[in-house]
């Protein structure tokens, strides 16, 4: 036996003797689950080892800031409500049963300024209006743009299942529309519309990239200020302290976000009664706009593509970077997407990811700046490390909590014949999740390869696309940065393509 | 007979209360009442999936009460059936052969008696997805028993199939769990369930066993 061999199966043993005296058995599951937990929370974790907060931070900025982060999302919340749910009226008059393409189309389109990273729709916006209003009333109108399709489709999805077969009810016994609307409808779906406004106030309340770009000087929200309390005054107490105020408060509006419910069929229904042809044409008009906005800036772009002769070399570096980026965030969100099924239900994992709506965006990007070495590849890692946490707070809200729920009765069943968490998750819940878990790590991929924010506190220069999208936004070049777009999205379609593709591979490599 | 003891347990104004109850270790042991009554919530805690503590059930000389719900042997039937829909009737029913340590070998020999048994040659290799209801219910509890468990739990099983169906189920279930010599925990409602496969009957009613023939 060589002298490693020797060492080995003393470590082996002691580790066995540590484990007996203390008993210290750990699971693979619940190793994984505790590496998810301390993955999810680390930001607080390094920033409270690192600062004390000693006193209380001035609260005349606190609380300004708080009012605009406050105001801003609550009207974009409203305002997504009210037109997601006209437009969500619109989806209606296209059932999925009989016009299911047709459906479908219309659901991306609605989709694609949610799904999209913020710098499509920020330059589509800035391009039709001009001038833009900056402060609270231009946050408000791009996040309003870019929630209200989604408060559509989830809208759609929700009177669809629920009240489909009470519409058909109400439509034979001759209930007028407006009538049906107020004394029927709304107050069979108010707690679901309820939460998905929550949903939506959360996701502006969290938001950073929108308001540090259209905020301007009087829209600054709590967000933007922890990133001006450390980029320019070195507060770090001080922002550590604001991050944390705001992670309760937002921990606290999510403890009334209702557990989504499993997934039920679609029946077949008459929706006429309430369904809107006419917000079907609006939904139609409002993305030509979008894309006539984009297309505008492409359009005047194109004339000015012999300027990018100087920024050549930067751009290769910038998509090279952008396709590094992209693809480390598929990958790791891929596996960390694996990792939450694989250790898949603990009671208290399950509440706190239920809860857990990730920290602020400059918060953990901060917590990462101050760990270890930056620059060169480090900025590469801690980048995707930064936006692969944030990313799967949020994909496991955008649809991994429901393909978990729909499994948990087969988990249960599997685990009282005898089955061992390996086997469950070879034979039951990878072949029926790998899918889905491509398609929404693509998702994380293709706003990593957008991303300006995180990227923005990490690295000190331009290292991906986003990042010279957004510097060109910044000095009013709006059509060479939508030139520089297009390139974003062909990064993007790659990644997301590598991580849909490669989660059909390893799902007919692990075919049990 | 196998004995429940202490089984107590509140889930919010409801008390599941009983002190005493035997269950036969041979032939089928029905457990029925009305809905609401505790039905599952009994079948849960004997499952293991509902922590009850100061629980104590003994069957043959082991506590099963303090063993896991994997380690307790126990082939389980829910009234959902909850079959893996991914896979075909053959591989939900060696899924649990595994999980249960059998060899290939032996599983496939199991596998071809209970098929024989329960009539599944047609659709053993059909998708779980696209089974019907009675078949559906035919893989179920083939899936249960081949790992040849301490006892079967059958939750409410005939609850979804038609009249007819569900008499030739009965007739089906009856003589395979008399060949296999497996005792059966059956929760029902039916009268007809009990009628035809109960040897004992226990009645429960706001979370306690009010009669026992």
């Amino acid at each position: 036996m060589d002298r490693y061999s020797q060492e080995y199966s003393k470590l082996k043993m002691t580790t066995a003797l540590l484990q007996k005296k203390y008993n210290l058995y750990f699971s693979m599951q619940e190793i994984l689950r505790l590496v998810v937990f301390l993955f999810l929370i680390s930001p607080f974790i390094l920033l409270l080892t690192q600062f004390k907060i000693h006193g209380l931070p001035e609260f005349g900025d606190f609380f300004w800031a708080l009012r605009n982060s406050f105001v801003q999302s609550l009207l974009s919340a409203f305002f997504s409500i009210i037109i997601g749910f006209w437009f969500g009226l619109g989806l209606i008059a296209l059932p999925k049963v009989r016009w299911p393409k047709l459906r479908n189309v219309f659901e991306i389109l609605c989709l694609l300024p949610n799904f999209l990273p913020p710098i499509f729709t920020l330059l589509s916006a800035l391009n039709i209006i001009d001038p833009f209003p900056m402060g609270v009333f231009g946050i408000v109108l791009i996040h309003s743009i870019m929630n209200f399709g989604l408060v559509a489709v989830l809208t759609a999805g929700i009177i669809e299942k629920k009240a489909g077969s009470v519409i058909e009810l109400a439509f034979v016994e001759g209930a007028t529309r407006l009538h049906f609307l107020y004394r029927g409808l709304l107050p069979m779906i108010y707690k679901d519309i309820w939460s998905i406004g929550l949903f939506v106030f959360i996701i502006c309340f969290q938001s950073f990239s929108i308001p540090l770009i259209v905020g301007g000087g009087r829209g600054t929200t709590l967000e933007v200020l922890i990133y001006e309390k450390i980029r320019l005054s070195g507060e770090w107490s001080g922002a550590v302290f604001l991050s944390i105020v705001q992670s309760i408060f937002i921990f606290l509006i999510s403890l009334s976000l209702r557990n989504t419910n499993k997934s039920t069929e679609i029946k077949k229904s008459n929706l006429q009664l309430v369904q809107s042809p006419l917000a079907l044409v609006f939904i139609f008009a409002f993305f030509v706009l979008y894309f006539v906005g984009y297309l505008d800036g492409i359009l005047s772009g194109i004339q000015m593509v012999s300027t990018f002769y100087e920024y050549q070399s930067g751009i290769l570096w910038s998509f090279l970077g952008s396709l590094a980026i992209g693809l480390t965030v598929g990958s790791a969100s891929f596996l960390g997407l694996m990792a939450i099924a694989f250790s898949w239900p603990k009671k208290w994992f399950t509440q706190f990811l239920r809860g857990y709506l990730g920290p602020s965006t400059s918060l953990a990007c901060f917590a990462f700046l101050i760990l270890g070495p930056n620059g060169g590849l480090f900025s590469f890692l801690k980048i995707s490390a930064v936006i692969t946490l944030l990313s799967l707070c949020n994909l496991f809200r955008l649809g991994w909590l429901s393909e978990m729920n729909n499994l948990d009765s087969q988990i249960e069943v599997a685990t009282t014949m005898g089955a061992s968490p390996r086997q469950i998750f070879r034979e039951i819940t990878f072949p029926q999740i790998f899918e889905r878990a491509g398609i929404l790590s693509g998702i994380a991929s293709v706003w990593a390869c957008g991303d300006f924010a995180v990227s923005r506190i990490l690295a000190n220069q331009d290292l991906s696309l986003g990042m010279m999208t957004e510097t060109l936004m910044s000095s009013y070049r709006l059509s060479q940065a939508s030139i520089l777009s297009l390139l974003i999205i062909i990064v993007g379609l790659m990644c997301y393509l590598f991580c849909v593709g490669g989660s059909r591979v390893l799902g007919r490599k692990f075919k049990y | 007979m196998s004995l429940v003891e202490n089984l107590n347990i509140k889930f919010g104004s409801f008390h599941l209360e009983i002190p005493k109850w035997e269950i036969l270790d041979e032939g089928i042991t029905v457990l029925s009442g009305p809905s609401g009554s505790g039905k599952t919530s009994v079948f849960r805690a004997l499952v293991g999936l509902e922590l009850a503590p100061g629980f104590k059930w003994t069957f043959q000389g082991v506590n099963l009460a303090i063993l896991k719900p994997s380690e307790r042997k126990l082939g389980i039937v829910f009234q959902s059936l909850d079959l893996f829909p991914h896979m075909t009737a053959t591989e939900n029913i060696l899924f649990a052969a595994r999980a249960r340590g059998i060899e290939k070998k032996l599983a496939m020999m199991r596998l071809m008696e209970i098929s024989d048994s329960l009539k599944m040659e047609k659709f053993l290799n059909r998708s779980a997805s696209i089974l019907s209801g009675g078949e559906r219910q035919r893989v179920a509890i083939a899936r249960a028993i081949i790992g040849q468990p301490r006892m079967l739990f059958m939750d409410e099983p005939f609850s979804a199939l038609d009249l007819d169906l569900r008499n030739e189920s009965r007739k089906l279930i009856k003589e395979l769990l008399r060949k296999e010599k497996i005792p059966t925990l059956l929760i029902t409602h039916d009268p007809g369930d009990i009628e035809m496969l109960g040897n004992k009957v226990s009645k429960i009613q706001f979370g306690r066993i009010i009669d026992q023939v």
